[in-house]
């Protein structure tokens, strides 16, 4: 690479490093093109030297964020055996850009078409490692049979809650970090096998969960 | 830094990753046919919307517009843009 592509490469790099700071601080709407051109020190037309659109960028911040979001996941959850633990996974990734990924899912219905379906494809990704370890379990008896995209979406569900709704349940710090524990315990016990195949009420998951 | 498959994007580390067990392929295990050739763009995308609709639930045509999107952004497409 030249001098003159390294130096593109680099200021694309801090266009997009700039904007998903400002948006998850800021959120979506609020931030403007030419905010992003002030706050990373150039000039707002080469913002669109590089995007061509708003559009165009917030797509590109989406997509970038889902290929780390995705590649970080894989490297934590993929070792891992146990649901609670790819869970952990999860809430660990979410949790190093928990700002940003809220303002995602709060503001996900009003982004651009292609910021929305790479957000989608990101979580098949989540959804695939949770799957993965989940169905062990299932054929272990540890927790009822459940499909794949209701496993996710029940999970995806109490966690978007609480995340999108962070000032009622936070005083300013991470969701993640206060609650996220709680939340897991909690969604593990719901999805706990709760009878044997005769019908009897099992307690395995109380010593395979510790609170559950 | 884990080599990245070109036709999904999957991190790919392992050698059982990689397409025929072959660290010098740029592909997936999923991504390959049995006979260990790169699957076309058809059925990538039919593969990946598929996968999209299992995962999440969300119906075939926004999966399919997902899928197509993503796959966008991957070398092995680029010329599909």
């Amino acid at each position: 690479m030249n001098d003159r592509s390294a130096r593109k490469a680099a200021t694309r790099v801090a266009i997009l490093d700039t904007a998903a700071s400002l948006f998850a601080d800021r959120g979506f709407i609020a931030v403007t093109t030419a905010g992003i051109a002030e706050a990373a020190g150039i000039s707002h037309g080469l913002i669109f030297a590089h995007f061509p659109t708003r559009d165009d960028l917030i797509a590109a911040v989406t997509a970038r964020f889902g290929l780390l979001m995705g590649s970080r996941l894989h490297d934590l959850a993929e070792a891992q055996e146990s649901l609670r633990a790819v869970l952990q996974a999860h809430l660990r990734t979410i949790g190093e850009h928990e700002l940003l990924y809220t303002r995602f899912i709060a503001e996900l219905g009003l982004l651009p078409a292609a910021a929305q379906e790479h957000f989608v494809a990101m979580q098949s990704v989540v959804s695939h490692h949770l799957f993965r370890a989940a169905a062990g379990e299932m054929q272990s008896g540890i927790i009822m049979p459940i499909e794949n995209d209701l496993l996710f979406n029940t999970w995806a569900g109490l966690l978007h809650y609480y995340l999108t709704n962070r000032r009622l349940f936070t005083t300013g710090s991470s969701v993640i970090a206060s609650l996220g524990e709680r939340l897991l315990t909690h969604f593990l016990s719901l999805i706990a096998q709760k009878e044997d195949h005769h019908g009897r009420s099992v307690h395995r998951l109380r010593n395979a969960y510790g609170k559950g | 830094m884990a080599a990245q498959c070109i036709a999904c994007g999957m991190p790919m580390e392992k050698d059982e990753d990689f397409a025929l067990n072959d660290r010098s392929k740029s592909y997936c295990r999923y991504c390959a046919r049995p006979d260990g050739t790169m699957q076309n763009y058809d059925e990538k995308l039919a593969g990946m919307t598929g996968f999209i609709v299992r995962t999440q639930g969300v119906t075939e045509a926004a999966a399919r517009e997902a899928a197509r999107t993503m796959m966008a952004g991957l070398p092995a497409w680029a010329s599909k843009k």
